[in-house]
This record gives C-alpha cells, sequence and structure tokens, in this order.
C-alpha cells in the first residue's frame, strides 16, 4: 500500500491495488459524517478510437455518456437510482473527457449502497428499448446544453482551436450523433472498458483503512480477465484550427470566451504538469485576475459586468488555458488583451502574493468530502496525486512563471469565441 | 451541531460555530430588512457600492490586494428574498491560523467589518464615479435575466403566482429604479439598512469562544449601531389560492421548452413546514422521487423535473425542459403526480424513501460550515430556534397523512411556458 501525506494540512491519501488490477483510493476525513463512495473507468469522451484485442474500434460521439446512462438499468427495467435515493444515498454519475464515474454520498446504509452501486456497475443490461428511451432522456439533456450560452461559447471555442483531437466534440455528442448508438456497441464499450483493471474506487470520510480494503475487495471479482485494450491517440497540429468563432444567440451582454493552445502537455512529466498547472493559473491571475491592472481597467469601463473564470485544463494529451466572461464589448477586451500581453512587465511580489492566495484555494478545496474526493479521484485519473500539489507551490520560481508566459500565452496559441446578441 | 447564540449589545446577534474539521474559517454577517417595492433596487446596489472601496482600501484592486495577502481570503456578498424580507449577505472565507500560523482570523475580520462598516466616503457619502459604474453595472445584469433560460422561466413564474405580493419582485429590481438613484439616496439607503436591519453575524472556526466573541465585540463599536430600531418581517409570505389558473406563454429564441409549474399551499399555517417539505421531496427531489420517476424514467420527457418549496413562503414550484411539442402530456404527467399525492397513492418505498433523503440533506449540513451557518440564519430570520437535529426527529416522525393532508391544500396558480419563437 502506498501512502500519501501532506504534513502541513494534515490530509493522507491511501492507494491500495488489488490482485485483479482495481485500484483503491482511501482519503479518510475524522470528525466528518458523511461518507462518498466513487466508482469509475478510465473511459471518457476523448477515448474514441481503440484497439481491443487486436481489432480497431471508432465510437459514436457521446457513447462513453449514454452508457454512463445506461448503467444505472436493472435486468428487471427497475433503475438503481431510486434504490439508493431510498436508503437515503445521494447518488449520481458523471462523464469527463477521461474518465466516467459513479457515485453516491451517505450517511447511513453506507455498505448496503456499496453493494447495489458496484452492482450495477459490474452487471448492467442494454435493451433496444431501454436505449431509446434513454436516448430521448439524453436528447433533452443536450438540447437543454444547446440553450446554454456560456457552455456554447466554450464549445464553439474548442471546436475552434482543435483539427482533429476529441476535445474538440461535445462530452455527451450531438442529438444526431447519439442517434448511432445501439446493444452492441454499447456493449463492446462495456466490455473493452468496465474491466477492473482499467477501474478506481475512492472512498472519502470517517472509515477505517483496513475494514475498507477489505470490504471493496469483497465486491470485485478475483479472477484476473485479460483485455488487451489499446486508446489511438490523434495526430492534433500545434496550429490553431480556426483563430475565431462568432455564434449569435437570444442573450442581452455578449460572453467571450479566450483560449490558449498548449501542444507540449506530452513532454512533459507528473511533477512538471503539476508545477506548469500552477504557473499557468499564477500567470491568468497576474494577467486578468481580481488585483490585476487590466481588470481594473476593464471593469472601470464597464467591460466585465457579471462573472470572470480563469481556468487551465489537462488531461493525458491535452492542455489549454481558458479565459471567460460576460462583457458588453468583446473585441475590445480581446484587443485591451493583446495589448497587455505584450506590455506587461511581472512584479514579484505580486507572484509570491498570488501563488500565497493560491495556496489558500487549495487548502479550503479539503473542506467538504465530496470536494476532495472528486479532485484526488479526477487527478488519479489523468496519473496525478493531488497532495503533491501542496510542495510544489513552493517550489515555483518567479522565473517558471514568467517562462510558462512567454510559451503559452503567445497570439499565436489564441482562439477567441464569442456569443453576440442575435438581432430580432 | 448547534451554534451558541447571544444577544450582543445594539440589537445583533451573535451565533458560532465551534468545529476542529474545516480547513477554514466563515465569518459571515445577514442584514435584514423589509422587501419592498421602492428599496429593492437600491439594497441590491449597496454591497457592490460596499465592495469598491473602504476607508483603509479605496478602490477595488486595492482589496483584492489586501485580501490576497491574507492566504486569498474570498469576500463574497449576495441579496436574496426570503419571504417577505430582502437579506442582504456578506461573507468571508479564510485558511485557519493553525495551518499557515499567522493570525489571519483578526485580520480577516477587521477587512471583513471595514467592508461593510467602513466604506470610502467623499464629502460624507459614496464616490459618485463609484455610485454611477454600479448603477450601470446593475442595469446590464437585470438586462441579462434572459441569458439563463430555465432561471428566467423560474423567476417569471415566481413573478406571476406572486403578482401581489413583494415576493414576486425581481430579486435584482428594476432598471427604471435606477435613473433616480445618486450617491446620496445610496447613502442614505446604507444609513437606514443599518439603522434598523436585523443583524445576525455568524462565525464559525477552530478557536475559543470567549475569544472570538471579545474580538467582535470590541470592534463592533460603530456610532451608527447605537439605538437601533429593528425592522423585519418574520411572519411568511401568503399567497391567496385562486380558481383561475393562469396559463402564461412566452417566447424567446430557445431550442428546448421551459416549463414551470407555480402552486400554492392553502391555510399553510395549519401545517408543519417538515410535511411540507416532505411533500416536496416526494414530488421531486432526487431520483427516487415522482417526478423523476415518472418524467424522466417512465415517460421519457426530460433529463430533468424537480420540485422546490420557496421557504417563508407557501409557493411550491414544478420545472423541467421538455420539448416544445410535449407541453400537453408534460403537463398530464405532472398533474398526475399532484393528483396521486391528494389521493394518498404514495408506496411506502416513496414514503420512507424520502424521508431518508430528506434526513440525509439535513444530516449533511453538519458537514459544511457555510450550510450549517446558512441554516441558523434563516431559522434567526422566520424568529425559530429549530435545531437540525430536532428537524431530523420531526421529519422521522411524520406520518403519511399529514403529508397527504398538505397535498389537498395545492392549488395550481400558473402555468408558465417559455417556447421558441414563432413556434406553434
Amino acid at each position: 500500500m502506498k501512502i500519501l501525506e501532506d504534513k502541513i494540512i494534515k490530509e493522507k491519501v491511501y492507494i491500495h491495488k488489488y490482485g485483479n488490477g482495481l485500484e483503491l483510493l482511501i482519503i479518510p476525513k475524522k470528525g466528518f459524517i458523511n461518507k462518498l463512495l466513487m466508482f469509475g473507468t478510465r473511459f471518457g469522451s476523448i477515448d474514441n478510437k481503440f484497439v481491443i484485442n487486436g481489432e480497431k474500434v471508432e465510437l459514436p460521439d457521446g457513447i462513453a455518456h449514454f452508457l454512463e446512462h445506461k448503467v444505472f438499468e436493472e435486468k428487471d427495467n427497475s433503475v438503481v437510482l431510486a434504490k439508493l435515493s431510498a436508503l437515503g444515498a445521494l447518488t449520481n454519475a458523471y462523464t469527463t473527457y477521461d474518465h466516467t464515474t459513479y457515485f453516491f454520498d451517505t450517511i447511513d446504509n453506507y455498505e448496503e449502497c456499496a453493494k447495489i452501486l458496484f452492482k450495477c456497475v459490474q452487471s448492467p443490461h442494454f435493451s433496444e428499448d431501454g436505449i431509446n428511451n434513454e436516448r430521448d432522456v439524453i436528447t433533452q439533456e443536450l438540447q437543454m446544453y444547446n440553450d446554454d450560452e456560456n457552455s456554447k461559447v466554450y464549445m464553439n471555442l474548442l471546436e475552434s482551436m482543435y483539427s482533429n483531437h476529441p476535445i474538440r466534440i461535445d462530452i455527451g455528442g450531438t442529438v444526431d450523433s447519439v442517434k448511432n448508438i445501439d446493444k452492441d456497441i454499447l456493449y463492446k464499450c462495456y466490455n473493452s472498458f468496465y474491466n477492473v483493471s482499467n477501474m478506481v474506487v475512492c472512498v472519502c470520510g470517517d472509515v477505517d483503512i483496513d475494514e475498507t480494503i477489505s470490504f471493496i475487495g469483497s465486491l470485485i471479482p478475483n479472477k484476473i480477465q485479460k483485455v488487451d485494450l489499446k486508446k489511438l491517440s490523434p495526430v492534433e497540429p500545434k496550429k490553431i484550427l480556426q483563430k475565431k468563432i462568432v455564434a449569435k444567440m437570444d442573450i442581452h451582454t455578449p460572453l467571450l470566451a479566450i483560449g490558449f493552445k498548449d501542444s507540449n502537455i506530452s513532454l512533459r512529466n507528473n511533477d512538471e504538469r503539476i508545477k506548469y498547472d500552477i504557473s499557468v493559473q499564477i500567470v491568468m491571475d497576474m494577467l486578468l485576475g481580481k488585483s490585476s491592472n487590466l481588470y481594473k481597467e476593464l471593469y472601470y469601463d464597464n467591460l466585465l459586468p457579471g462573472r470572470l473564470t480563469l481556468e487551465y485544463l489537462y488531461v493525458k494529451d491535452v492542455a489549454y488555458a481558458i479565459m471567460q466572461m460576460s462583457t458588453t464589448n468583446p473585441e475590445l477586451v480581446i484587443e485591451k488583451l493583446k495589448n497587455e500581453m505584450k506590455s506587461i512587465s511581472f512584479d514579484e511580489n505580486t507572484f509570491q502574493r498570488i501563488r500565497k492566495t493560491l495556496y489558500g484555494e487549495y487548502i479550503k478545496e479539503f473542506n467538504s468530502i465530496s470536494n476532495i474526493g472528486m479532485t484526488v479521484f479526477a487527478d488519479y485519473m489523468r496519473g496525478i496525486n493531488t497532495l503533491d500539489y501542496s510542495e510544489n507551490y513552493e517550489k515555483i520560481s518567479f522565473d517558471d512563471v514568467k517562462q510558462v508566459f512567454n510559451e503559452l500565452f503567445t497570439e499565436e496559441n489564441m482562439c477567441v469565441s464569442i456569443v453576440e446578441k442575435k438581432e430580432k | 451541531m448547534q451554534l451558541k447564540k447571544y444577544d450582543i449589545e445594539n440589537n445583533i446577534t451573535f451565533h458560532y460555530l465551534k468545529d476542529d474539521k474545516y480547513k477554514s474559517n466563515v465569518i459571515s454577517m445577514f442584514l435584514t430588512v423589509p422587501l419592498l417595492r421602492e428599496s429593492v433596487t437600491l439594497n441590491v446596489l449597496i454591497p457592490s457600492i460596499l465592495k469598491r472601496g473602504t476607508q483603509k482600501y479605496q478602490d477595488l484592486q486595492a482589496i483584492e490586494i489586501s485580501l490576497e495577502n491574507l492566504y486569498g481570503a474570498s469576500f463574497g456578498t449576495s441579496v436574496d428574498k426570503f419571504g417577505n424580507n430582502q437579506v442582504l449577505k456578506f461573507y468571508i472565507e479564510t485558511v485557519k491560523d493553525s495551518i499557515v500560523n499567522d493570525n489571519i482570523f483578526e485580520k480577516s475580520l477587521d477587512s471583513f467589518l471595514g467592508l461593510i462598516f467602513e466604506p470610502y466616503l467623499e464629502n460624507g457619502t459614496f464616490k459618485q464615479e463609484y455610485v454611477q459604474q454600479e448603477k450601470e453595472l446593475l442595469k446590464i445584469a437585470i438586462e441579462n435575466k434572459i441569458n439563463d433560460k430555465m432561471n428566467y422561466a423560474f423567476n417569471r413564474c415566481i413573478e406571476e403566482v406572486c403578482e401581489e405580493e413583494n415576493y414576486g419582485l425581481y430579486s435584482l429590481g428594476y432598471i427604471n429604479d435606477l435613473i433616480d438613484v445618486n450617491n446620496a439616496i445610496l447613502y442614505n439607503q446604507y444609513m437606514y439598512i443599518l439603522k434598523n436591519a436585523k443583524i445576525d453575524i455568524l462565525i464559525s472556526s477552530d478557536m475559543d469562544e470567549k475569544y472570538v466573541l471579545k474580538c467582535v465585540k470590541d470592534r463592533l463599536n460603530y456610532e451608527i449601531l447605537k439605538f437601533r430600531n429593528i425592522i423585519y418581517q418574520p411572519k411568511a409570505t401568503y399567497i391567496s389560492s385562486t380558481n383561475n389558473e393562469k396559463n402564461i406563454v412566452e417566447e424567446l429564441d430557445v431550442i428546448q421548452g421551459k416549463l414551470v409549474l407555480g402552486l400554492t399551499i392553502k391555510e399553510i399555517e395549519k401545517f408543519d413546514t417538515y410535511d411540507i417539505l416532505l411533500l416536496n421531496t416526494i414530488l421531486g427531489i432526487e431520483s427516487n422521487s415522482k417526478l423523476y420517476r415518472f418524467v424522466v424514467e417512465k415517460e421519457h420527457l426530460a433529463y430533468e423535473a424537480i420540485s422546490a418549496f420557496i421557504r417563508n413562503t407557501n409557493v411550491l414550484l414544478v420545472e423541467t425542459g421538455i420539448d416544445i411539442v410535449s407541453y400537453d402530456k408534460a403537463i398530464t404527467v405532472i398533474k398526475k403526480q399532484l393528483n396521486d399525492l391528494e389521493k394518498g397513492n404514495i408506496t411506502k418505498e416513496e414514503f420512507n424513501g424520502s424521508k431518508n433523503v430528506l434526513m440525509t440533506l439535513y444530516k449533511t449540513t453538519n458537514d459544511s460550515a457555510f450550510r450549517t451557518i446558512s441554516y441558523y440564519a434563516n431559522q434567526s430570520i422566520m424568529n425559530t430556534n429549530i435545531t437540525i437535529e430536532e428537524a431530523i426527529n420531526k421529519i422521522n416522525n411524520i406520518k403519511l397523512k399529514n403529508v397527504i393532508n398538505v397535498a389537498k391544500a395545492i392549488k395550481l396558480n400558473t402555468i408558465y411556458f417559455l417556447k421558441n419563437r414563432g413556434a406553434k
């Protein structure tokens, strides 16, 4: 068993690997009454091409998400969700770019809930009728996002930034692409990816380590199923596909998303990825964070009436930084940002202060069972140990940050997406 | 977990939650005043103007830098409707002193009180430039209410149901109100609030209670707080039942229709609040609810279908996003669920399972400082004194007939539908 520890914030993550390949993460949280259990697989929306036992498979868009919806259906058509709720567990599932996870949090009936969840994830039942019904539900989910301007501006940005990488496709696919999903392809995906050796369990709460290891062990098969699986990665050029995209929707104030394509992610090891992540966040805060000169200027010009989010996202072979905001004049904001990128001189005191701020925010993540569990789980799925972040806040130097700025925040890597008001 | 409650000088209530499990301290202040047509917009402007500058930090950049220096203290505000009241909420969250070996708590308390009680003034009033700008930004925010279509539909339905009541006022106020606002008017309103609001200060930290209480008392020696006269409305908003259901159909450019049903509960004072909350849970909170099981799972009309009981009112809402052509079907299915509740068609599983869900929601409040604080602040505003544990106990003892009695008192008031332009 591997134990990771952060002595300053007093957090530990225990990692146990079973004989059949399943990995278990335990995050003990003394004093909390709620327990979170997550059971997930390394199968997300970007895993759309792979070779299984020598056969090459290409998947319809949105299938990982479709499969996530279907796993909750049992043989007798009863739906597992209601059973878990009735026991007092709050249950859900989600699909990301690189993984799918099923989870619940509960205070009572933890073991019983775990048994139900494990059973349904390990023995789902797909029928044509059930698939057709679920397609209607998923269509409504996709249409809900199609009406959402924030999701539109974000998706358009990725679609313009990437030429080949499946990150440019919505996790849920499209209303058309989900029409091509049938029973056979769902079973093929399930059999390829939902093998315990490709899966991870995470338990977060006031639990005993040994008991948890033996309890989870009792819910999974001992046998190792041999699957020869190879995910195929697309070849993605460094160049941005289309530098600018504009859409129109029935909204009032326009939305703007500015992306920076990071093409060097595959060259970095895990430690370097963590450092890069923190550095990009520092750069973005220094450029456009609430204490920056640019933010002040935009705010005083009434250009930032709503929320501003600054985010860096990375998974195995794809990474980008994104600045998203509601703004009365997207073109002017783009111009001002470009000017700021040319003229900014970074100040070391500001760097120190922002680094401290981000460290404080990292610590605050550990306030809630679901935040901790989900962060640790998502990081683990992309090969990262969350607790390694702590010491890297210290390690980052002012020079690292300047280097990241020069490398990533260039006009060449930049792409913009705007959603404007539709004139009637 | 119960908060210790003290009445301190000047008609201020102090609540303290001693905790050892979170990484952060939370300091919050709730200022409660009556929700009135003439002051709704002005009150929304108050936190916005306070965030612009304090006597110590004269603009928003200086404020932000001071917060960043406290390991990224997060300061937030909101102005919410609660029954017949409008509540101005202020929060600051900081990393605990014990983690970073610094006296963050006292420094953050100074910043927090500075932001509320020591605004930046010129010639004895708010700075003209700041007021003009915040008016402009609020105008944009109000215009943006159409952006989030589901939320827009939800608010529009409340507006229709509460046509005659102040609760129907739009939470951000009205553009026309802004025209005549100047710095003197806004400053007067600010003084009025400090003089007349019900003030609750709620703090969660790991420090000694006496020390925290002293820290607060020592600092609350502002002249304006002397001889306060509290004006607020603990009584709930009550909407009379109607026999004329309203049918409202509006059009915006949407792909998916947004359907909201506004319901009222007749003679609500006859029922225990927890009976109503349990009814709401059986109807539409989790995946074992009637709405989820029938609207989503059985009829696959939607991705989500939920109900919400608006606390401190007698209004219950049902909302869902559907294909525009499914309008009639969706209404039939939703009405059937309400009818089944009234007729007592509630299975044992539904009843007990929903009790479990509701109890879980209450129990998990104890795992979040923000939720615990919010719970007790609401208790204080409603002038009730029920602990979380007592609430759980009450839920556990609810009889089926109580829920049926509530269901019998439910009357449909408004059906609101947002559909695409030009649709039949």
